[in-house]
C-alpha cells in the first residue's frame, strides 16, 4: 500500500508553489512566471529543460549582482523541478546550496519563509529516498521556522505521511489531529475536509471508531464544495478503508466512483492512480500476482536507482571538487602572472615617469638658464651699450679736452661699448624657428674675412624633430666654436658637417687653424660647450694640437 | 639735401649728439623725439600739414618706463611708418650687431641704412644720410663683409656628398659620371663631374682625389 503519497504530495507542492508565487509577485517578469508554472505544475508542460536553463541563468545573474534572495527562490524552483524529474540527489544538492546561501542572510519574514520552504523540501526528498529519520528531522526544522498555521500545515501533513509510511500510526494520528485543529481555526472548508479525511484515514489504520465518520463527513463537505480532487481523495481512502475492513463490495464501489472522478478530471495521474486502485481490489489471482511482482520490481528498481543516483552524485561531487581544485590552481597561476606583470609594469612605468620627470626638469633648467641669459643680455644691450654710446657721442661732440686725451678716452669707452654689446650678442635670445637660416646668420656674424666656410647640407638633420631648447644650446655651442676660430685660430677654412642617422645627430666642426694645446686658456670655452651639450643629454668631444687645426663633434 | 629729418632716440645724450653730427649737412629741420608713439604722431601730423618728414633716424630699443606705449620698439615704429608714408627714408641707428637681425631690417623692413653705435660707425651717419639722399642703400663698412657672408658660405649639396662617397668606394671619374647618368642625376657629364671634383678639391684644399676623400672624412662630411 504505497499509494497515499499521491494526495499528500499533491497539496504539498500546491502550497510551496503558492508561497513562491508570493515571493515573486512583485516581479513583473513574464518568463519568470511562465517557467515558475512549468516547474510547479510539471504535468502541464514538457518544457522543464528550458525552465532549468532559464533558472540557471537567472541564478548566475542574481548571484553576480548579489541578489541572494532571488537566487535562493530560483534555486528552490530548480530543486522542485529536479525532484519532479527524479533527480533526487541533485535536488538535495540544490536545496543545500540554497540553504547555505540563506545562512549569510539576515533573518526576516522572507528569508525565514525561504529557509522553512527549503527545509521542507529536503524532508520531501529524504522521504522519497526513504531516509525517514532525516525527513522527520528536516520537517521538524521547517516547523520551527514556520511563521503561522498556513505555513506549518503542509509540513505537518508531510510528517504524518512519513509516519504512515513507517507504520507509526500513533504519531501520524497526533500530527493529523494537530492539522485538523489548525484547519478549524482557519475556518477553511476545503482544508478542514482534507484534514478530516486524512485523520479518518489514519484512524482507520488504527482501527478507531471515528474513522469512517470523519472520512464521510469530509466527503460530504467536499461534495458540497464541489471539490472534485478532494472527492476523489475521499473515495480513494474510503475504498481502502472498506478493503481493510474486508468489505470488498464497498471498496470496489468507492474505487469505481474515484475512477469516474478521475475521468472527470481527465488527468493521467489521477486515472493511473484510480486504475491502480481498482487493480488492487481485483481478486483475480493473476492480477494479484502481477501486482505483487510489479510492487517488488518497482521497489527493487527504486533501491537500484537510489544507489545509482548516490554513486552518480558522488562521482559528480568528486568531479566538481577536482574541477574546483583545477580552477583554483589555474586561478593561482593567473594571479601569479597578473601579479608579476603588474610588478614589472609598475617598475617600467615608474622608471619611465622618473626618467620623464628628470628629462623635463633638465629641460626646464636649460630653458630657465636660456631665458635668464636672454633677459640679462637685453638689459646689457638696451641699457649699458646705449648708455656708453651716449657718453661717447657726448665726449666726441661736447667735451673740450686735449685731442690726445679725447682719443684715449674714446678708445676706452669704445672698448667698453663693444664688450657690453658683445655680451648681448652672445647671450641674446635665439629665434630658432628656421634653424638653418639662424645658423647661417650665426656663421655670418663670426665669418672672418678671407676664410672659406663650407657646410654639408643642413637638411641632413631633421631639425623639426629637435626640440627648441636643444637648438638654442647647439646654436650657443657653435657660436663658442666660431668665436674661438675667429679670435685665435688664424684658420683659412672652417667646415661644419651635419649628419643625422635616426635619432642620433652629430655636427662636426673643424678649422684648419693653428690649433691649441688642450691645457690652454681656451679650455674654458670648450668646457662651456661640453656643459651645454650634457645639459641637453648630448656630448661633446674635440681634438686639437698646436699646429694641427681643431675638430670638435657635437653629439645629440 | 633733405629738409625735414626726424630722430627717434630715447637716450638724451645720443639724440643731441646725433643732431650735432648732422649740422654740417644743411638740413633745415631736425626734430628729436624720445618715444616711438611720438614719432609716429609727428610723422602723421607733418603729412597732414603737407610738410612731411623725409627721413626717420631711429633706434631699435626703447626703455620701458611709466608711459603706456602702443609702439615699444624701432621695428614696430618702422612697420607703422611704412604703412603711413611708404616713401619715408629709414635710417636705423642702433647697438645691434647681429648679422641676422640687421639683414632682416634690410630685407623685411626695407630700411635704407644701418649705422652702428660704436665709434667707428657714429662718424658714418653723415655719409649714410648722403648716400640715402642719393637714393642708394647704405651699408656700414663693418657690415658689408658679414652681410655678404651668407653668400660666401658654401653649402654642399647631396650630389657633392654622393660624389665624395663614390670616391671612397674607389670609383673613377668616368664611373662616377656613368653612375650619375644611369640615375638621371643633373650635371652628369664627365666634364661636370670633373668640375664638381675640382670645386671640392679647392674647398677642402686637397691636391688629389685621395687627399680630398681623406679631408672630407676627417671633417665628418662622409
Amino acid at each position: 500500500m504505497n499509494k497515499p503519497s499521491f494526495f499528500f504530495l499533491f497539496f504539498i507542492y500546491g502550497l510551496i508553489g503558492s508561497m513562491l508565487c508570493i515571493a515573486y509577485s512583485q516581479d513583473s517578469n513574464d518568463s519568470l512566471r511562465y517557467y515558475h508554472n512549468v516547474i510547479v505544475k510539471p504535468e502541464t508542460s514538457t518544457e522543464l529543460n528550458s525552465a532549468f536553463l532559464f533558472f540557471e541563468r537567472e541564478i548566475q545573474k542574481q548571484l553576480s549582482k548579489g541578489d541572494t534572495i532571488s537566487a535562493v527562490q530560483n534555486l528552490r524552483r530548480v530543486a522542485i523541478g529536479q525532484y519532479e524529474l527524479g533527480f533526487l540527489y541533485e535536488s538535495e544538492a540544490t536545496a543545500v546550496k540554497a540553504l547555505k546561501l540563506l545562512e549569510g542572510q539576515k533573518s526576516n519574514v522572507v528569508t525565514q519563509e525561504a529557509r522553512s520552504g527549503v527545509l521542507n523540501h529536503l524532508g520531501i526528498v529524504y522521504k522519497q529516498i526513504k531516509s525517514y529519520d532525516k525527513a522527520i528531522y528536516y520537517y521538524g526544522q521547517a516547523l520551527d521556522l514556520a511563521l503561522d498555521s498556513s505555513d506549518s500545515i503542509p509540513t505537518l501533513n508531510n510528517m504524518s505521511y512519513v509516519y504512515i509510511d513507517q507504520n507509526k500510526y500513533g504519531l501520524a494520528l497526533k500530527t493529523s489531529l494537530l492539522v485538523l485543529e489548525k484547519r478549524l481555526q482557519q475556518n477553511d472548508s476545503i482544508g478542514i475536509a482534507r484534514a478530516m479525511d486524512n485523520l479518518g484515514f489514519v484512524q482507520s489504520k488504527l482501527n478507531m471508531v471515528d474513522a469512517l465518520d470523519n472520512m464521510e463527513s469530509a466527503l460530504k463537505i467536499r461534495q458540497r464544495m464541489h471539490d472534485i480532487p478532494g472527492m476523489y481523495s475521499s473515495h480513494h481512502h474510503l475504498s481502502e478503508y472498506f478493503f481493510d475492513q474486508g468489505n470488498r463490495q464497498k471498496a470496489i464501489e468507492h474505487a469505481e466512483l474515484a475512477y469516474d472522478l478521475a475521468k472527470q478530471l481527465n488527468s493521467a495521474s489521477y486515472l493511473e492512480n484510480a486504475l491502480s486502485l481498482l487493480l488492487d481490489l481485483s481478486d483475480d489471482p493473476k492480477v494479484i500476482a502481477y501486482r505483487k511482482l510489479t510492487d517488488s520490481i518497482s521497489s527493487a528498481k527504486q533501491i537500484q536507482e537510489n544507489k545509482y543516483a548516490m554513486v552518480k552524485y558522488n562521482v559528480e561531487k568528486e568531479r566538481q571538487k577536482a574541477q574546483a581544485a583545477e580552477l583554483q590552481n589555474e586561478r593561482e597561476k593567473t594571479y601569479k602572472i597578473i601579479f608579476i606583470s603588474a610588478f614589472i609594469i609598475a617598475i617600467v612605468v615608474g622608471t619611465f615617469v622618473v626618467y620623464r620627470k628628470n628629462q623635463q626638469r633638465k629641460r626646464e633648467l636649460v630653458q630657465t638658464a636660456q631665458k635668464t641669459e636672454a633677459r640679462i643680455s637685453k638689459r646689457v644691450h638696451d641699457d649699458l651699450a646705449n648708455d656708453v654710446s651716449g657718453v661717447m657721442t657726448f665726449v666726441e661732440n661736447r667735451l673740450n679736452i686735449p685731442v690726445k686725451m679725447k682719443e684715449r678716452l674714446l678708445y676706452f669707452l669704445n672698448d667698453i661699448y663693444v664688450r657690453s654689446r658683445d655680451i648681448s650678442v652672445a647671450n641674446a635670445g635665439v629665434n630658432v624657428s628656421d634653424f638653418p637660416s639662424a645658423l647661417k646668420n650665426l656663421i655670418a656674424q663670426y665669418h672672418p674675412k678671407g676664410v672659406n666656410i663650407v657646410t654639408s647640407p643642413y637638411s641632413n638633420i631633421s631639425w623639426d624633430k629637435v626640440p627648441e631648447h636643444k637648438k638654442i644650446q647647439l646654436y650657443k655651442c657653435l657660436q663658442e666654436l666660431l668665436v674661438n676660430t675667429k679670435k685665435h685660430s688664424k684658420a683659412t677654412m672652417i667646415s661644419i658637417a651635419f649628419n643625422g642617422k635616426g635619432r642620433k645627430n652629430t655636427i662636426v666642426y673643424s678649422d684648419n687653424g693653428i690649433g691649441f694645446d688642450t691645457d690652454k686658456i681656451l679650455m674654458g670655452g670648450m668646457k662651456n660647450v661640453e656643459t651645454r651639450m650634457t645639459e641637453i643629454g648630448g656630448s661633446f668631444s674635440f681634438e686639437s694640437n698646436k699646429g694641427k687645426g681643431f675638430k670638435g663633434s657635437l653629439l645629440f | 639735401m633733405f629738409q625735414k629729418v626726424l630722430i627717434a632716440e630715447d637716450h638724451g645724450l645720443t639724440g643731441s649728439g646725433l643732431k650735432e653730427s648732422l649740422t654740417g649737412l644743411s638740413i633745415s629741420e631736425i626734430l628729436v623725439v624720445h618715444y616711438c608713439d611720438d614719432a609716429l604722431l609727428k610723422i602723421k601730423a607733418a603729412l597732414q600739414q603737407g610738410t612731411p618728414f623725409e627721413v626717420l633716424i631711429t633706434d631699435l630699443s626703447f626703455k620701458v618706463d611709466y608711459k603706456n606705449r602702443s609702439l615699444s620698439s624701432g621695428e614696430e615704429l618702422i612697420a607703422e611708418v611704412k604703412k603711413v608714408q611708404p616713401t619715408m627714408k629709414i635710417v636705423v641707428y642702433s647697438v645691434e650687431n647681429r648679422v641676422g637681425k640687421i639683414k632682416t631690417l634690410y630685407d623685411d623692413l626695407g630700411i635704407d641704412a644701418f649705422v652702428g653705435k660704436d665709434r667707428r660707425d657714429i662718424n658714418e651717419i653723415g655719409k649714410a644720410i648722403k648716400q640715402v639722399f642719393e637714393g642708394k642703400t647704405y651699408f656700414s663698412e663693418s657690415w658689408q663683409h658679414a652681410l655678404r657672408s651668407s653668400e660666401n658660405q658654401l653649402e654642399l649639396d647631396d650630389y657633392d656628398i654622393l660624389l665624395l662617397k663614390l670616391l671612397t668606394k674607389g670609383l673613377k671619374q668616368e664611373e662616377i659620371a656613368q653612375y650619375f647618368q644611369e640615375r638621371n642625376y643633373p650635371a652628369s657629364s664627365l666634364r661636370s663631374i670633373q668640375d664638381r671634383l675640382g670645386k671640392l678639391k679647392a674647398i677642402f684644399g686637397a691636391k688629389t682625389p685621395v687627399h680630398l676623400v681623406a679631408q672630407a672624412m676627417e671633417r665628418g662630411f662622409i
